[in-house]
Formats: C-alpha cells, sequence, structure tokens
C-alpha cells in the first residue's frame, strides 16, 4: 500500500514535469500540441474514492495549466475525464476486478481494451481542452483537425510508454 | 433532514465534480481577461522560478543562435555610432536628431518560458516590480515585436504574445497609414491585416514597420514581411498575410520598452474623448 503511494506520487510529479519541460515545447506547425499528463489519471487503480480521483485530475491539470496560462482550462478537462472514468470502465470491461489494487495497465485487460480506452479518454479530453479553448464555432474545422492530430501523437505518446514501462511480471 | 444528509452523500462525487468544475471555469474567465490580479502574481512567482532553472540548463543549447543574434545587433548600434556617420563642413546642415529628448527606455530580460501553439500565448520574463517593470509596456526583440506586459510580480513578468488572440499592433506598410495587425491561432510564423484600402499600392516583400501611433513600441521598427495579399470581390479591403520577422520560437532575450513619454499622449487622448 505504502509502495503504491509512492509510486503515484513518483507518478504525478514525473508526468508534470515532463509535461511542462518537455512536450510544451513540442509543436508542429501549431497543429500538434502532445499532452502526455492524462495518462495519471488514466492508470489510477480502480479502487481509487472517486473523490480522491477528481481532487487529484484538479491539483494535476491546474499544476500545468499555471504554466501555460490555461489552468482553468486543463482542470476542467481533467476533471471531466476523471469524472466519466468509471462509467467508461464500467462499459468497456464490465465485470474486470481489481484484486491487487495497483495502477491500470496493459495486462490487466488486455491490449486491445486498454488501447480503445486511452483513445477515447484522450479523444474527449482534448475535444474539450481544444474546443472550450476556441470557444466558437469561427474555427471550427480546424479545431477539429487540431484534436483529430493531437489526440494521435498523445495516444501514441501515452501507450508507448506504457508498453516500455509495463512490468510483466507485477 | 436525515434524507438530505443521505442523498449528497450518495451524490457527493457529483456535486465535487460540479464544483471543480465552476471552480475551472472561473479560472479560464479571469485568465482570459487582461486585467492583474493577485492569483495570477502567485502563479507567476511559482512557475517562474522553476521555469528559470529549467531556462538555464536549456540555453546553453542556444548559445550559438543567441551569439548570431546578438553580433547582428551589435552591428545595426554601430551603424548608429557617430564614427559610423560622414560629417561634411558646411556651414549649414540638417540636424535630424541630437540631443533630442528621449521617448522610449529599454530594460534587457531573458524569456524564461514561452508557448508558440496555444491559441493564446504567453512568455514569462525574469524582470519584475524590482526592476521597474509595469504593466502594458511593450516588448521587442532584435528582430522584431514581441508582445505586451501583462502581469507584473515581485521579479517576473507575464507578456501577452503577438501569438494571441487579442493582440493587436498599430502598424504600417509601404503607403498605407495606422492599420492594425492582428493574428489569429494558425501558425506561428505569420500574422495578418485586414484593413488595408485597395488603393494602397501593395507589393510582397513590403516591410511592415510599428506605428507612431500607440506608444507601445518605438516606431519605425520592422515587424515582417508582406507575404502575400488579396482582395476579395466586393470588398474593399486588402487581407494581407505578414511573414514575422520575430522567430518566436526561439526567443531568448527581449527588451522591456519603457514609453517615457506616453503618459503624457495618453492624459491628452483621455481628454479628447471626455469632450
Amino acid at each position: 500500500m505504502n509502495n503504491l503511494i509512492v509510486r503515484l506520487v513518483l507518478r504525478f510529479i514525473g508526468y508534470l514535469l515532463l509535461q511542462v519541460l518537455v512536450l510544451n515545447n513540442v509543436e508542429l506547425n501549431g497543429l500538434m500540441n502532445p499532452y502526455f499528463y492524462p495518462l495519471f489519471i488514466l492508470v489510477l487503480p480502480l479502487r481509487t474514492p472517486q473523490w480522491l480521483t477528481l481532487c487529484l485530475a484538479f491539483a494535476m491539470g491546474y499544476l500545468v495549466g499555471i504554466f501555460t496560462g490555461t489552468a482553468g482550462l486543463h482542470a476542467a478537462a481533467l476533471v471531466f475525464i476523471a469524472f466519466i472514468r468509471p462509467t467508461i470502465i464500467a462499459v468497456l470491461f464490465p465485470g474486470v476486478n481489481d484484486e491487487d489494487n495497483s495502477e491500470l495497465n496493459l495486462g490487466k485487460f488486455g491490449p486491445v481494451n486498454f488501447i480503445m480506452y486511452v483513445l477515447l479518454m484522450v479523444f474527449i479530453h482534448h475535444f474539450i481542452f481544444f474546443s472550450v479553448q476556441v470557444w466558437s464555432f469561427s474555427l471550427f474545422f480546424y479545431t477539429l483537425l487540431k484534436i483529430l492530430i493531437s489526440s494521435i501523437i498523445s495516444s501514441l505518446l501515452i501507450l508507448l510508454a506504457e508498453y516500455l514501462f509495463w512490468n510483466k511480471k507485477g | 433532514m436525515r434524507n438530505l444528509f443521505s442523498f449528497i452523500t450518495a451524490y457527493f462525487s457529483f456535486f465535487l465534480f460540479v464544483f471543480l468544475e465552476l471552480l475551472a471555469g472561473s479560472l479560464i474567465v479571469q485568465e482570459s481577461s487582461f486585467h492583474q490580479s493577485a492569483y495570477n502574481n502567485a502563479a507567476i512567482n511559482l512557475t517562474g522560478n522553476v521555469m528559470k532553472t529549467y531556462a538555464g540548463v536549456q540555453s546553453y543549447f542556444h548559445l550559438k543562435a543567441i551569439n548570431d543574434s546578438l553580433a547582428h545587433e551589435n552591428a545595426r548600434l554601430r551603424e548608429h555610432q557617430l564614427d559610423a556617420y560622414q560629417f561634411s563642413s558646411d556651414s549649414t546642415k540638417l540636424v535630424l536628431d541630437s540631443l533630442g529628448r528621449p521617448a522610449f527606455k529599454y530594460i534587457s530580460a531573458k524569456v524564461v518560458s514561452n508557448t508558440t501553439t496555444a491559441l493564446n500565448n504567453y512568455i514569462l520574463l525574469d524582470k519584475g516590480k524590482a526592476d521597474g517593470i509595469q504593466s502594458n509596456w511593450g516588448v521587442i526583440c532584435p528582430n522584431g515585436v514581441v508582445g505586451v506586459v501583462k502581469d507584473v510580480s515581485e521579479h517576473f513578468c507575464s507578456v501577452i504574445s503577438l501569438l494571441h488572440n487579442k493582440s493587436k499592433v498599430s502598424v504600417r506598410v509601404a503607403k498605407s497609414n495606422f492599420v492594425s495587425m492582428t493574428w489569429k491561432g494558425y501558425n506561428a510564423s505569420y500574422a495578418q491585416i485586414e484593413d488595408i484600402a485597395k488603393h494602397v499600392p501593395l507589393k510582397k516583400g513590403d516591410t511592415v514597420y510599428t506605428s507612431s501611433e500607440t506608444w507601445f513600441y518605438p516606431p519605425n521598427l520592422m515587424v515582417g514581411t508582406v507575404d502575400k495579399f488579396e482582395l476579395t470581390e466586393g470588398s474593399n479591403f486588402y487581407f494581407v498575410k505578414v511573414k514575422l520577422s520575430t522567430d518566436f520560437s526561439n526567443l531568448n532575450f527581449v527588451y522591456v520598452v519603457n514609453p517615457l513619454l506616453r503618459n503624457e499622449v495618453d492624459s491628452l487622448q483621455s481628454k479628447m474623448k471626455d469632450e
């Protein structure tokens, strides 16, 4: 249990620094902004109380956001996916049980389900983030393209990281 | 009463969700306004210290580019030295600028963090109240215009980048009068001008300069060049695409412009509005 808390704290700090120090500097023609930090909410153990998930999502979004002056945007998008997470998991993986109370990973759901889960959650996160940021229909198609491309890149990054650091024994 | 209590506990996470989203919403509204706030100052101080450490490491990778741009600037400044002019011995000569009243002062600052991909981009500089920076001053770099100071904390300040949905720079192209250049969130290298009348002769490659109207930036500073211009059918104004001369993806040292005379201009202008 203590191990789990230490791991989660390290993940929180690690993802935050990776996002603000490295990934915020990545750009391609203004169309591609990879966001890696939602992974923290995606992998929280199933037994995490919902209020804690929501608070962690708000803290993570706020901290990532203050580096670019968009704390509210990041917090709103991340709190939303934290809120729908239990529903999505219940629909995608009915009957999954989380006996060992550790982080979610590729092994627990099987690769196909996990990829679906990441793609869906990242898309919803990016959809909310970019649409609220624009807050008008004037750049509709441009925003849609940005959402799609960024979702694909972010999901690829997240899946790659999950695959590389997936401890197959545990 | 017990029913109410059990209702709240049953839907606690939902209420928490609504509360957090409202909190985030109020932050969004607050961040999109141009006004100063205590919350912003605290946030700037926190992020400023983290990014300053990181920028210190990162700046080593840009040393060559920084050296080049400083060398260019030195060369340009040398051109303005007295030694660079030839003086004639005529008894009458036209003196354009000799001991005139200084209109601008420059404070050099280092970029601590900078974004170019968002719809509204902000820049953080390592100078603040302690260095005399004030909100609403212009920021320039050796190659062009950078933005306008937004919030100021003790040792840092945040700058609304030129790459911001609400940014507006008063500029001059060729024979046009003052027109305004805006940025619409597509690309960090291009901005646009939409109010040049169609009778103004334009050429591709024309230089875009800051105008002397607003006092945010020194006049006649290069902003960019005309990349493309087109006239929509039935419109009286050109749509001009401007290639910015500032390289926002590689911004290291900038100057904050202290407009010494702007207070006078502002007070006169506000009097004009009152009447």
